[in-house]
């Protein structure tokens, strides 16, 4: 090719042969830069302002995902409906409508209520929350809440959550916050451990409850007395030892008696003894939690 | 003479917004919206960066993984930088590995997510080593080797549409190869 004013060849842009080789080891070096820099907690608070930016529009799209399951749900009904009678299919999709229409209502109405009724039940003050994110890979397991420290939520504090018919019970601790969002180690996380107690017709043993999910199962209670007696269906709970204590530790805020879950199986473990759990709320299904606030309501 | 240089700058950060603003709206679907089978993540991001590093230059990958993975670790509150390094180490296993085989061979992009996802997936075991011992063969059979099938899924349409696109805009005559 030439240049058509000054008549010479034109030199057409060639790339560097190291070029390539030079972005990707400057970006490794970067990521890790920004790695060593967060780890020593020198970007906590520009995270933490990208994640409230964030923060309304992972809340805006979890809400998203719920409602377009709940219109899928409101669909299949009425084509089930539509088979049996013309008239009713179309009382039904009106229904369903409104139905669809009242469901956010309906359902912060029935969260209000089963937080009144927890709170009824337990001394504490509990604040709810929508969950925004899960951890978007299966390495660890976190989830993040739409609430932080505008809303009084500290690090330490225990998330618990309610499935069903089951007790409202713990799954996970809150780890960092910002100023309107929170994340959550769940206590399926291989991180996480809390110490714990099981009754057993009438007998208390103690032990730690180590989250097992990247070692092929989910809860798994450790350091039991050998002599303890265990079953299966044994309720576990939260010891609050550390809470006891009133110390400045992280998970210094985790009341006494939260439920976790229910003895599978028991093993003897070297001089003690260890359990494999089954939590009575599945971590990563829920996307309404409650954090406790305080003890004393 | 009024060269274009200042507008060419200009449009190459154009285009950097642009594309950093479309990977954290991908991360912000893929942490909110994309369902979790057994426990499981789709991971729409690592697809995307492996089929760009298979089908356009690793330098372009590795900015990808570079924006990615940043917007993945302010979705997860994960220190920053962790899924960056996963993603570049995607981008660096897969790009260089095979880039022997020709972009019409359709074993190309599975290859491509296998390794990707395995080098993505281990850097991030070794990050999170840092936080609490684990269990590298349970941790390989419950995470790594169920994420890398999952990605293996999506990895050969995501590919043949990218490289269709990328044929588009190049103007060239698709020739596969089987």
């Amino acid at each position: 090719m030439r240049d058509s004013i000054r008549n010479r060849p034109m030199k057409l842009p060639r790339p560097a042969p190291y070029r390539s080789l030079l972005l990707v080891v400057a970006l490794v070096v970067l990521a890790l830069l920004l790695l060593v820099l967060d780890q020593a907690g020198m970007l906590g608070s520009l995270r933490g302002q990208a994640q409230s930016l964030l923060s309304p529009a992972l809340r805006g799209l979890s809400q998203v995902g719920s409602g377009l399951s709940g219109v899928g749900q409101g669909l299949s009904d009425a084509q089930r409906l539509s088979q049996e009678n013309a008239a009713l299919r179309e009382e039904n999709s009106q229904l369903k409508a409104q139905i669809i229409k009242d469901q956010p209502l309906e359902q912060e109405v029935a969260r209000l209520r089963q937080q009144l009724r927890i709170e009824e039940d337990r001394p504490w003050k509990l604040l709810g929350a929508d969950v925004s994110t899960h951890t978007p890979d299966a390495g660890r397991r976190v989830l993040i809440l739409a609430v932080g420290s505008d809303q009084g939520v500290k690090p330490g504090m225990a998330v618990i959550s309610k499935e069903g018919s089951g007790p409202p019970a713990l799954i996970g601790v809150v780890e960092e916050v910002g100023a309107r969002s929170a994340s959550v180690l769940l206590i399926t996380d291989f991180s996480s451990s809390v110490s714990a107690q099981v009754y057993h017709s009438g007998t208390i043993a103690d032990g730690i409850v180590q989250g097992q999910w990247q070692r092929g199962s989910r809860l798994l209670l450790e350091q039991i007395q050998r002599a303890a007696p265990l079953a299966q269906g044994d309720i576990v709970v939260t010891a609050g030892l550390s809470a006891q204590f009133d110390s400045d530790l992280p998970r210094a805020a985790i009341p006494k008696n939260v439920p976790i879950g229910t003895v599978e199986t028991s093993h003897a473990d070297g001089y003690s003894q260890a359990a494999e759990l089954r939590p009575f709320v599945d971590p990563d299904q829920v996307r309404y939690a409650w954090v406790i606030l305080s003890q004393d309501g | 003479m009024g060269y274009s240089q200042p507008r060419r700058i200009e449009e190459r950060i154009a285009y950097e917004v642009w594309l950093a603003l479309v990977l954290l709206l991908i991360a912000l679907i893929q942490s909110a919206l994309l369902p979790h089978p057994l426990g499981l993540v789709l991971n729409p991001l690592l697809v995307l960066v492996i089929c760009q590093a298979l089908l356009a230059s690793p330098a372009s990958a590795a900015r990808w993984a570079f924006y990615g993975g940043l917007s993945l670790d302010l979705c997860a509150d994960s220190l920053l930088g962790s899924h960056a390094l996963g993603l570049l180490a995607a981008v660096l296993l897969a790009s260089w590995t095979l880039s022997w085989i020709g972009r019409g061979n359709w074993l190309l992009p599975l290859a491509g997510a296998f390794l990707g996802a395995i080098a993505y997936n281990m850097v991030l075991a070794l990050l999170w080593l840092l936080v609490a011992p684990i269990d590298p063969r349970a941790y390989i059979m419950v995470v790594v080797l169920p994420s890398t099938l999952l990605t293996l899924i999506p990895a050969l349409p995501v590919f043949l549409i990218m490289r269709w696109w990328v044929r588009r805009r190049r103007g060239e005559v698709a020739i596969d190869v089987y």
